[in-house]
């Protein structure tokens, strides 16, 4: 049975919720909301079998994307100011989108095999993959060695990103005096009484979610997967690290100074891969010379170094990134009563203390 | 792929969607926050294990190993967040819906009378009463001795209060006697 | 397999599609914010159902590597959630409070 009922509801389901984030005040609410704005995107790059978008959607969307949202929502205000409602950008958006969405009218139908994308280039790589490169999964092949360059300045976009928010973000001033040290393990600390649970499962997860990234950074030739994937896989165990233990903890395993050299390192691996190449005799990024007789055996290993210099630039970035949020230290905002302040930690053995409203009542 | 062994994954498979569907619509329906934890826990748990296992049946051994990986995962993870979704909520003070105990969610009623059960320790259920589901009724006036019959283990509300203020509250003032000393410089420093 | 599969895996996936509605409107009317929080989470869990179910729906089980996926990054998803509305910020309540205070800015007058 065909799958485009199940992709029309999704479609419902992404217009309501963006509906809603757009009406929402309460920007955590928001940010929540946009998570599940990225399982249901993911939902539907899966259907439409995408699926290593389906994959990178959902590890950047809705994984360290929300985390970075907190982490930009604990710096600023939590609701939403209030705008004016104008009408002229009201109109001009309308007819804009009207305009547009009459021009998908003219567009190939939904799958349809003779779309422009499929002629020419698009046809090449589907049919010639096998041949030319040896690995089954044509979007590694086609993002690794046949759009190679492309990815190359992806990373660098990447890298990019890590530079500027390190340059515009990061604060000398820490928000923990220097001597914070993360909690020890078996303090007595309020902080570690309250999750054990928590904290017991997430020492269980830890070694199975980076073992996974590495499975992922491996298995991108044969199936979905691949350098961008496994970076952001690998940073999300360390970010998950972070929640439980604090960024503290974090940094005495993975060094700022670590993260960015390791920043630089893969994109450097990357580039020298395809200078590598011209040493070999072939174009820039061109695998095959690495083995004139065997032009798939180059190719593997051309991919192989390639993705992992991906896959380490964008974990470093990742991690940066959540450092950088995490250290700066947080606004003097007038408080606000629900989120903000720390409630006591119950407990039900003694009579509690009810609300001041209620001291007067006491039996 | 025999016949039976397809029959018995479509079993488990509708099991779980049921128990999926069930646990949705208690998400709805439940009047208040805990209830409907215990509604979406269901569905992580008993729907989400259902699903996955009954989807076994259909498939090679490489992938009935993924299959149960993603059970495992499904089962550590999903179920410890809302583990720490209900700490953290009844810290934070929402309340249920039906309060039997008295607890720091609870709020007196204005006319003074007791409308929540609170059971004494003399009078507590003991493991039949309990396991029975029988539940004792007890005025207000024995309340206080609450206190007396939980001194010994538990801290009392002066320690937990004062235990409570310098751990937990992080942007209260520093105790005063050491700012009493440096209280221009802080003012300076601080500007 | 029997030809009667896909339409039990249809069926199947139509039934999480409904779970998923009923989260979503629990997102969306929830009138507290662990509400969402946990609408948000159970939407996580049902959305690794769905990929799951839809892998042997289109015949490639081989998409449950992404089902992994999803079900750690949720994890994580609802943990920032947790600490940031118990603490404020991603990093609260992880170091001891004695360790805590802010490094003095330097002083302004001219020693």
């Amino acid at each position: 049975m065909s799958e485009v009922p199940l992709e029309a509801v999704l479609f419902v389901f992404l217009l309501i919720v963006g509906i809603v984030v757009g009406r929402l005040r309460n920007l955590f609410s928001a940010a929540m909301l946009t998570g599940i704005f990225s399982f249901l995107s993911a939902g539907l790059f899966t259907l439409m079998t995408a699926v290593d978008v389906a994959f990178t959607e959902a590890a950047v969307g809705a994984g360290i994307s929300t985390v970075l949202f907190l982490a930009t929502l604990a710096l600023t205000d939590d609701t939403e100011r209030e705008s004016d409602r104008s009408w002229l950008a009201i109109g001009v958006v309308s007819l804009t989108g009207l305009a547009l969405f009459f021009g998908t009218f003219d567009m190939p139908a939904y799958g349809s095999p003779d779309a422009p994308i499929h002629e020419g280039v698009g046809r090449h790589y589907l049919m010639h993959s096998w041949d030319e490169i040896g690995l089954p999964n044509v979007v590694t092949s086609v993002l690794a060695s046949y759009r190679g360059f492309d990815t190359f300045g992806e990373l660098a976009v990447v890298f990019t990103a890590g530079i500027g928010v390190t340059l515009l973000l990061r604060s000398k001033k820490a928000v923990m005096g220097p001597g914070a040290k993360p909690i020890p393990q078996r303090s007595r600390a309020p902080y570690v009484r309250e999750m054990p649970v928590v904290r017991a499962v997430g020492k269980v997860m830890l070694p199975f979610i980076l073992l996974f990234a590495l499975y992922v950074q491996a298995h991108g030739d044969f199936g979905p997967g691949g350098g961008f994937q496994a970076g952001v896989v690998f940073a999300a165990g360390f970010v998950l690290y972070g929640l439980i233990w604090g960024p503290r903890a974090v940094q005495q395993i993975a060094p700022e100074r670590l993260l960015e050299a390791g920043m630089s390192i893969g994109l450097l691996l990357y580039g020298c891969v395809g200078v590598a190449a011209l040493f070999a005799g072939g174009t820039y990024l061109d695998y095959s010379a690495f083995t004139p007789e065997h032009p798939t055996h180059g190719q593997h290993w051309g991919i192989f170094l390639v993705e992992l210099g991906v896959g380490i630039t964008v974990s470093a970035v990742m991690l940066v990134i959540y450092f950088v949020f995490t250290a700066r230290p947080r606004p003097r905002l007038p408080k606000k009563t629900p989120e903000q302040s720390v409630a006591p930690a119950p407990r039900l053995t003694a009579i509690p203390e009810l609300p001041t409203e209620g001291a007067e009542e006491r039996p | 792929m025999t016949l039976a062994l397809a029959i018995v994954g479509t079993v488990i498979l509708l099991g779980g969607v049921f128990f999926c569907v069930v646990g949705g619509i208690g998400l709805i329906r439940l009047p208040d926050f805990y209830s409907r934890c215990h509604a979406a826990g269901m569905t992580d748990s008993a729907g989400a294990a259902g699903v996955l296992v009954g989807l076994c049946f259909f498939a090679e051994p490489l992938v009935i190993a993924k299959l149960l990986t993603v059970v495992a995962f499904i089962w550590l993870s999903s179920v410890v967040s809302t583990h720490a979704l209900v700490k953290a909520a009844y810290a934070r003070g929402i309340r249920l819906e039906n309060p039997r105990v008295r607890d720091w969610t609870t709020r007196p009623s204005k006319s003074g009378e007791a409308e929540v059960v609170v059971p004494t320790a003399a009078e507590a259920p003991s493991l039949d009463e309990l396991a029975l589901g029988v539940e004792r009724e007890v005025d207000a006036a024995e309340a206080p001795d609450l206190a007396a019959e939980h001194e010994l283990t538990a801290v009392t509300e002066q320690e937990e209060r004062e235990a409570a203020i310098p751990e937990l509250d992080l942007s209260a003032q520093p105790e005063p006697e050491p700012v009493a000393e440096t209280d221009d410089d802080d003012e300076e420093v601080r500007s | 397999m029997p030809s009667w599969t896909t339409e039990v895996f249809f069926g199947a996936a139509i039934g999480v599609l409904v779970t998923m509605a009923l989260a979503l409107l629990r997102s969306v009317l929830g009138p507290s914010t662990y509400d969402r929080i946990l609408a948000l989470n159970s939407f996580g869990t049902k959305t690794v159902l769905l990929i799951a179910v839809a892998g042997f729906l289109d015949g490639r089980p081989e998409w449950l590597d992404l089902a992994i996926v999803y079900a750690l990054i949720n994890f994580i998803g609802t943990l920032a959630v947790l600490r940031f509305s118990k603490y404020g910020s991603l990093a609260g309540g992880t170091t001891l409070p004695e360790d805590e205070e802010m490094p003095e800015r330097p002083s302004l007058e001219q020693p």
